[in-house]
């Protein structure tokens, strides 16, 4: 959700947000303060709260609204900071601000206070619910991996983990099958997928392709029936495609090298867990035409992050716990955020070099971006200047708790493969040698 | 369009620094001098009478069938830039990390594992803005370093006070636990013959601009370094990417020193009391390495072609059959120093399988963890000092610690995403490629993250899957460091003519 805030109270809202978090870790919500007993809500994988100070805006001048357009002629509007709060659930939305609302109610209040139409015994859920803000799109690393899982897998782990000594034997299988037989861990079964969910999520997976096929066929038939008209959409397309490489090459490019105090001061709020927050913000380049893009484009990351990328990578990047992408102020502006193991640098690193093509396809539509052609290429393989772009446009996540710290995709992975292996041996089903052996290494390790 | 630039052939050798090109192994001794300016007139004066020797100066020795008998090697750190008068609108210029310094943040310190005993408050020198401004490297034969060392000392004052001299030990190749060191450098592509980009394989060849600021590197683009107006610095050459400015980078390459204590003693005798006998630590002591202690690679590894390590020798070798670690252990100190992984996780077999590589709708997550080594290597110039203790003396209980350990020095052109990058994200981070609780078996500064977690833990697998798991206790302590900036000698002949009152 977004809320603006109110005159005169970013300061405020700054020092109470600071106030929330761990001495000798900014940004890190205090586990000691019990009016943000996040832990209490089994639905949450984390939450962070930030002011949407966009240290970008002033990135509008090199772009004024008449370029590159036909429409969106005059002054950028004056934008309002906001605050983001968001939080990553298991469920449906609405639950998860129900339990939010009844568990930090006070907490919700004192934190609104600071924004505009939130008033002193105003209703925190309904306040909660006016703002709430859809994403663009998304990605998860884990789908169907809920935190009570999560949380059950490394108890799981932890008491095989302990009993593994007391197991001997050079059977894999057999020790494995031993091992499963001294360890009681109750686990709750993945709760059932509802036929609405599933019959969603299939018209979802065929959106793309079925959009694709009628574009196809209209061509075809288009051919056949009207050929001059066939060939009027062809020019029409050319000239499109003509007018993004103009634009991509023309587009004005934003450089601003770092500040060492501004990188030491955002520093300052990263790498005191294995995983960090990013938050990002900047503004659209103008026009229909981007405009139109980013939907269409968004869609499909989306798109290809529900349906392609299942098993714990995004594109080749392993390391994204979440992704998501939000546009705010009417689609002038989107609000990239995520959650990632390791530094910010080896995470810029892995993006440039793995994924530097949907980065590009996202980013290009934004004002500085480093310039790409044909949507894909090139842009992040600037390297230097894509670092420069991504932290100039990075805001301090001041707020930020997560359900398991110190775990890794890798290890929520792990943990998983080791129930999964636990339910089938519980289940009387016997894992051959080399899976055994697999498992019991995975414990081990 | 990204300016992109083809290699670029390096030719002026008469104005690169000879660490560039080599470790200056046939002068096995050496000695550092950690200077201040204490009178700017004549550090300049100084440093324009003092001529670091160049890679050409080697070069015409070696032609000659001599070598030359001393050698002097010339770094600045920003604060010393500045002592001298640089402008700072010039050193804002240079990458944040070197003008910032190894040790002037909690939250680098912090990332690079340089926190318990290895606290830059606990250092020797180089904490916050306690770092030198220059840094001076003699070389000579044996016999030839106490003469050349004192005719530097005799030239110092006025312009310099000595604030500290660190002696390294002859040098035998081998770092004090006893193993063959410096083995893995990546082999610079000085010609400018290949296109960084395309290979397939894993490679040693790095483009010259992963070292040398003001050439095209990896990402075929160029360092920022600073550009001045030529007109106030007709001695400098142009800029490649920008024929209206002068290069202050050029030739030149950012250094990073970290002077590590290595506990010879605690090793061998922890992991000699771990394994029950000597063979048995040797071995665990290979395998936390990765090599054996002679620098031979596992042999069940294989021998592989690699370009740069021709025809075969120590380095003909890659980890790409042994993903999971069965035969080197994933946390081993040579996979996480270099990984030896190529851009893609396999090599692509025709068009289609290259799009669903890479798009990542092939593979696993564990195996593609870690790619890309080309954008993290950097060239180690690094010298042992104390003295040799061997391991069965080591271990023996009682054993006196000789003090010794690693003058750490690297060679890159950008130290936040090489020296920094390959330190914090591969060598002390406790998630190492899917790795949990770990961190380096050598290096490793063992304090738990996050929160309580441990990280001292150690795994290694054996061939039949089976795993042996292992808490070591801290084996190297960082006792001083900092960041400087190796110039080309026309760069530092700018410096030394810097007008007074600034540039």
């Amino acid at each position: 959700m977004f809320a603006p805030v109110r005159d005169g109270q970013i300061e405020a809202l700054r020092a109470f947000l600071a106030g929330c978090c761990a001495p000798g870790a900014p940004g890190h919500a205090d586990l000691a303060n019990p009016d943000i007993n996040f832990a209490a809500l089994p639905m949450l994988h984390n939450i962070r709260a930030f002011i949407g100070e966009d240290p970008s805006l002033g990135d509008r001048a090199f772009h004024p609204r008449s370029l590159n357009t036909l429409f969106g002629h005059g002054a950028w509007p004056v934008e309002r900071v906001s605050l983001g709060l968001l939080g990553c659930c298991d469920g449906s939305v609405d639950a998860f601000l129900v339990a939010l609302a009844a568990q930090c109610d006070g907490w919700l209040a004192a934190l609104f206070m600071h924004c505009e139409g939130f008033g002193a015994g105003d209703d925190v859920l309904a306040f909660m619910r006016g703002h709430v803000v859809k994403s663009l799109a998304s990605y998860v690393n884990g789908p169907g991996r809920t935190v009570v899982a999560v949380h059950e897998n490394a108890a799981l782990l932890t008491a095989l983990r302990a009993a593994r000594g007391a197991t001997v034997g050079y059977d894999p299988a057999a020790t494995a099958r031993q091992l499963a037989a001294v360890v009681d861990v109750p686990l709750t079964p993945p709760a059932p997928t509802t036929a609405g969910y599933a019959f969603a999520s299939l018209l979802h997976l065929l959106s793309v392709p079925a959009a694709v096929l009628a574009l196809v066929s209209l061509l075809v038939w288009l051919a056949l029936r009207y050929p001059w008209l066939f060939v009027l959409v062809l020019v029409a397309a050319t000239v499109k495609l003509w007018w993004l490489r103009h634009i991509e090459s023309t587009d004005p490019l934003v450089v601003v090298p770092p500040d060492p105090a501004d990188i030491a001061a955002r520093s300052a709020f990263e790498d005191h867990d294995s995983a960090n927050p990013f938050t990002a913000i900047g503004t659209i380049k103008p026009g229909l035409f981007r405009m139109g893009l980013v939907r269409v484009i968004h869609y499909v990351i989306d798109w290809g992050a529900r349906h392609l990328f299942r098993s714990g990578r995004l594109g080749r990047v392993g390391t994204i716990h979440f992704a998501r992408w939000v546009l705010i102020d009417g689609g002038r502006r989107v609000i990239f955020t995520s959650e990632y193991d390791g530094s910010a640098e080896a995470y810029m690193d892995d993006f440039i070099n793995k994924v530097g093509f949907g980065l590009n396809v996202s980013f290009t539509n934004g004002i500085g971006y480093p310039r790409t052609r044909w949507l894909i290429l090139d842009g992040a393989s600037d390297e230097q200047r894509f670092k420069y772009f991504m932290r100039h446009h990075q805001i301090v996540t001041q707020f930020w708790w997560r359900a398991y710290p110190g775990q890794t995709t890798f290890d929520l992975a792990r943990a998983a493969r080791v129930r999964a292996g636990y339910v089938k041996l519980c289940a009387g089903e016997d894992l051959d040698e080399l899976a055994a052996a697999r498992w019991l290494a995975e414990i081990a390790a | 369009m990204t300016r992109t630039f083809a290699p670029e052939p390096v030719t002026e050798w008469d104005d690169i620094q000879a660490l560039a090109a080599s470790g200056l192994g046939a002068l096995a001794a050496s000695a550092f001098l950690l200077l201040d300016v204490t009178d700017v007139a004549a550090a300049r004066a100084w440093l324009a009478a003092t001529r670091p020797t160049s890679v050409a100066d080697i070069n015409a020795a070696r032609a000659d069938g001599r070598i030359v008998s001393t050698a002097l090697q010339l770094a600045l750190s920003a604060p010393g830039l500045a002592a001298l008068g640089l402008a700072p609108a010039v050193i804002d210029q240079f990458g944040p990390e070197f003008r910032q310094g190894l040790a002037s943040d909690d939250s680098r310190s912090r990332r690079l594992g340089d926190i318990g005993t290895n606290d830059p408050a606990n250092w020797d020198w180089g904490c916050g803005a306690d770092v030198p401004h220059l840094l001076v490297m003699l070389y000579a034969t044996p016999d030839a370093l106490d003469a050349h060392v004192d005719k530097v000392l005799a030239t110092l004052s006025p312009g310099f006070i000595l604030r500290k001299r660190e002696a390294c030990a002859v040098q035998n190749g081998h770092e004090p636990f006893g193993f063959l060191d410096g083995i893995s450098q990546p082999v610079v592509d000085w010609a400018g013959v290949r296109e960084p980009g395309h290979d397939a394989l894993y490679t040693h060849l790095l483009a010259a601009g992963e070292v040398l600021l003001g050439y095209p590197n990896e990402y075929r683009c160029l360092t920022d370094r600073p550009l001045l107006d030529p007109v106030q610095a007709p001695q400098l050459p142009r800029a490649l990417d920008d024929a209206s400015r002068a290069d202050l980078g050029r030739n030149g390459s950012y250094l990073v020193y970290r002077r590590l204590a290595q506990d010879v003693p605690l090793f061998w005798q922890t992991l000699s009391a771990r394994a029950g006998g000597m063979t048995a630590a040797i071995e665990l002591a290979e395998a936390m390495v990765g090599r054996g202690i002679d620098g031979q690679p596992i042999p069940a590894l294989g021998t592989r072609a690699i370009p740069g390590a021709e025809p075969y020798d120590l380095n003909s070798f890659s980890f790409t059959g042994d993903m999971g670690g069965n035969i080197c252990p994933v946390g081993a100190h040579i996979r996480r120093a270099n990984p030896r992984n190529a851009d893609l996780p396999s090599v692509p077999d025709g068009l289609l399988d290259k799009l669903l590589v890479t798009l990542g709708l092939t593979g696993n997550a564990r195996d593609d963890a870690i790619s890309s080594t080309r954008f993290h290597r950097i060239l180690r110039r690094g010298r042992r000092f104390g003295d040799m203790l061997s391991p069965v003396e080591a271990a023996r209980p009682g054993a006196a610690d000789p003090q010794a350990g690693l003058h750490f020095i690297a060679l890159q052109a950008s130290i936040s995403r090489q020296f920094e990058f390959i330190q914090g994200a591969w060598v002390a981070s406790a998630k190492f490629a899917g790795l949990s609780g770990e961190s380096d078996p050598l290096l490793g500064n063992r304090c738990p993250f996050p929160g309580t977690m441990p990280t001292d833990g150690f795994t290694r697998p054996g061939p039949d899957g089976s795993i042996e798991k292992h808490a070591l206790p801290q084996f190297v302590t960082v006792t001083a460091g900092g960041y400087f900036f190796l110039p080309g000698l026309r760069a530092l002949a700018f410096i030394a003519a810097l007008p007074a009152g600034g540039s």
